[in-house]
């Protein structure tokens, strides 16, 4: 994806873009068929990671709808469903009709923090089917970090 | 975008002729052939030579109808075809023009060849009018299998059409022949053109433009055209 | 505008009917037609292309009524389906040529990229290839004139995966323009599942089911209940099916929203699992 056919983009935008001019490069996302989450869900996943690892720092241009759909060759519509929850969330701004950026106030540790209560709740949610208390679950955990603390210590 | 279709009418015209160049040529060059062979050898062989010309002119117009027609649609490249901004009528037109310019220009080089070849030699100036009498029967059972190729849904009336066009064109160039009219003046030092040989003619004709008439109409009332 | 609008259309076969065929594709969109074989998924198709004429109903394609005008919609229309041939006897050259000498803005550049990613042979006669080359020669004579629409019916049956990938590949490269519709009909649910924008399922001739695929996706849940000894599980609005395995309920929800799960949980059953349902599934639950 060349600079140049962002430029004018950002040139023609009432906010000063241009102090952040990096482009995402890499729009390859990996998108599993077999995983149970569906797509629009993955391709947020994926976005959020992007922008927590700051590989999508605050102010960088994301894909519009069509080129990521494309690129995904996922249909539109999973897309814009995908970036309509991003930007509830707050993680990317919509301008319309001059694409998206990742919001600049956004707080990677907020973003980080929302992911880390998900996965809990996940964690929860599996201990429940299992049938396991909460006990059992934190006594799980400590097993685990002990394990890890140890590996470490060698 | 303007609607400029003559030219896909042509370029599908052409598409047939470079699909039918190769047997083609094999056709009007046997026809040739068997002319000349009859030029050389003259009586009796030479029947063997009217024969083999007579097969070249029917088995053009027989190739030219199942490759260009009955293939198309035996090997479903009709939708193919019939995807291309074209309507069932320019189709049809399509494969008519394609199919008159081909056979229609083989029949014409080597019936006029035959005259120069056949009258004199083999038969007599009289026979002039039955000659052309059997080289249009020839054309007309041709237009009789290329408009049911192209009216027929399955190959079973192309295949009918091809036998039945055959076995009738000869009993009735047979009928024709025994006419008073004909024979009469069949064996005669001149061509004589009377009522029995230019009605016969002109019924070959009227029955060729009807044919034609008749594969549009009914082109035209098909509701699927695939 | 829409691409494509078919307002009530029916055509009668001895043994076969089209029903009050309704769809309506809007410019930019990819519609995936989905139904078992034999459900009139390609008589539908060739009445939108003009290929056969309804016997009632109306049909628009890219502002133009069919099959009157047939010949300015089919400009723009490529069609492809799974059982049509090229002359076999001829090259994809051969095929080439043809196409160019009628399509003023064939794209030579882009035929013979495809030429190069779909492994084809331009020299080789048509009756040598294999089904996945057929087809793939037949898209890419459709996909290099770059028309507004798309039509192809059953382009991936009879694929490999990787054939299946590169196709679905160039479908999406269409979509970059969002002047440009694709409609496209399969049995492979996976395929339609990832690149329609709407889903429409057909059988015995009529539609059963439509929307956008996130609504339609979505609508659909399979929830496994932990029921007590005796339960009864009362009459719930959106409730598909509903399988007893002892003390385990699978109920399939074909309109599901949260407000189900708790009118659930409040009849004293305890709700395991909330799965989605993939569009295999739901084509299977709702063509039963």
């Amino acid at each position: 994806m060349a600079l140049s056919i962002y430029l004018p983009i950002y040139l023609s935008t009432d906010r000063v873009y241009t102090v952040y001019t990096h482009i995402p490069m890499n729009i390859e996302f990996i998108l599993s068929q077999t995983d149970g989450r569906p797509m629009y869900q993955q391709i947020m996943e994926e976005v959020v990671r992007r922008v927590s690892l700051k590989d999508w720092p605050p102010g960088t241009r994301v894909p519009s709808i069509r080129e990521l759909a494309v690129a995904l060759k996922v249909s539109v519509i999973t897309v814009k469903r995908a970036y309509l929850e991003l930007e509830r969330m707050g993680v990317i701004v919509t301008q319309q009709g001059k694409g998206s950026w990742v919001s600049e106030g956004l707080q990677v540790t907020n973003l980080q923090h929302k992911e880390l209560q998900r996965q809990i709740e996940r964690l929860l949610q599996l201990a429940a089917t299992m049938g396991l208390c909460t006990d059992e679950l934190i006594y799980q955990i400590e097993q685990h970090t002990n394990k890890e603390s140890g590996a470490e210590n060698k | 975008m303007s609607v400029a279709n003559p030219s896909i009418v042509k370029q599908l015209v052409i598409k047939d002729l470079k699909i039918m160049k190769v047997p083609a040529i094999c056709y009007w060059v046997s026809g040739l052939l068997s002319i000349t062979l009859v030029s050389i050898v003259g009586e009796p062989a030479g029947t063997i030579g009217f024969i083999l010309f007579v097969s070249a002119l029917f088995g053009v117009g027989v190739h030219a109808a199942m490759q260009t027609v009955t293939e198309e649609k035996q090997q479903q490249v009709l939708p193919f075809i019939m995807s291309l901004p074209i309507t069932i009528r320019q189709y049809t037109s399509a494969k008519l023009i394609g199919n008159l310019i081909l056979v229609g220009g083989i029949w014409a080089t080597l019936t006029a060849a035959s005259y120069v070849v056949f009258i004199g030699e083999l038969l007599p100036t009289g026979a002039i009018p039955f000659v052309t009498i059997i080289w249009v029967g020839i054309l007309l059972a041709y237009i009789v299998i290329l408009a049911t190729t192209l009216m027929a849904r399955t190959i079973t009336p192309a295949i009918v059409a091809m036998v039945g066009a055959n076995l009738v064109t000869q009993a009735l160039l047979w009928w024709v022949s025994t006419l008073h009219g004909i024979r009469s003046v069949i064996g005669g030092n001149v061509a004589v053109w009377n009522n029995t040989a230019l009605t016969v003619l002109s019924l070959q004709v009227a029955s060729i433009v009807l044919l034609v008439a008749m594969t549009y109409f009914v082109q035209s009332k098909k509701t699927d055209f695939v | 505008m829409n691409a494509i609008e078919c307002t009530n259309i029916s055509k009668s076969y001895p043994h076969f009917q089209l029903n009050e065929v309704n769809l309506v594709l809007p410019r930019g969109q990819v519609m995936g037609f989905v139904g078992p074989n034999g459900a009139g998924k390609s008589t539908t198709l060739r009445v939108i292309m003009g290929l056969i004429q309804a016997d009632s109903g109306k049909v628009d394609v890219l502002g133009h009524a069919m099959p009157e005008e047939q010949i300015a919609a089919k400009w723009n229309i490529g069609f492809v389906s799974e059982d049509m041939r090229l002359h076999p006897g001829r090259t994809l050259a051969f095929h080439i040529n043809f196409m160019r000498s009628i399509f003023p803005n064939w794209d030579d550049a882009y035929a013979t990229d495809l030429i190069k990613r779909f492994e084809l042979l331009p020299q080789q006669k048509i009756k040598g290839l294999s089904h996945g080359q057929r087809v793939k020669a037949s898209l890419l004579l459709v996909f290099a004139r770059r028309p507004q629409l798309l039509v192809f019916d059953e382009p991936t049956t009879g694929l490999d995966p990787v054939a299946r990938k590169e196709i679905l590949h160039e479908m999406m490269q269409v979509m970059r323009d969002e002047s440009r519709s694709i409609l496209f009909s399969s049995h492979n649910t996976l395929d339609v599942e990832q690149i329609s924008d709407h889903i429409v399922f057909i059988k015995k001739g009529e539609i059963i089911a439509r929307n956008d695929k996130e609504s339609f996706l979505d609508g659909w849940r399979r929830l496994r209940l932990v029921v007590p000894d005796g339960y009864q599980l009362p009459n719930l609005q959106g409730v598909h099916e509903i399988q007893h395995l002892g003390h385990q309920i699978l109920l399939t929800s074909n309109n599901y929203t949260p407000a189900l799960a708790e009118k659930i949980k409040a009849t004293g059953a305890c709700i395991r699992d909330i799965e989605r349902l993939s569009l295999e599934e739901i084509f299977i639950a709702t063509v039963q």
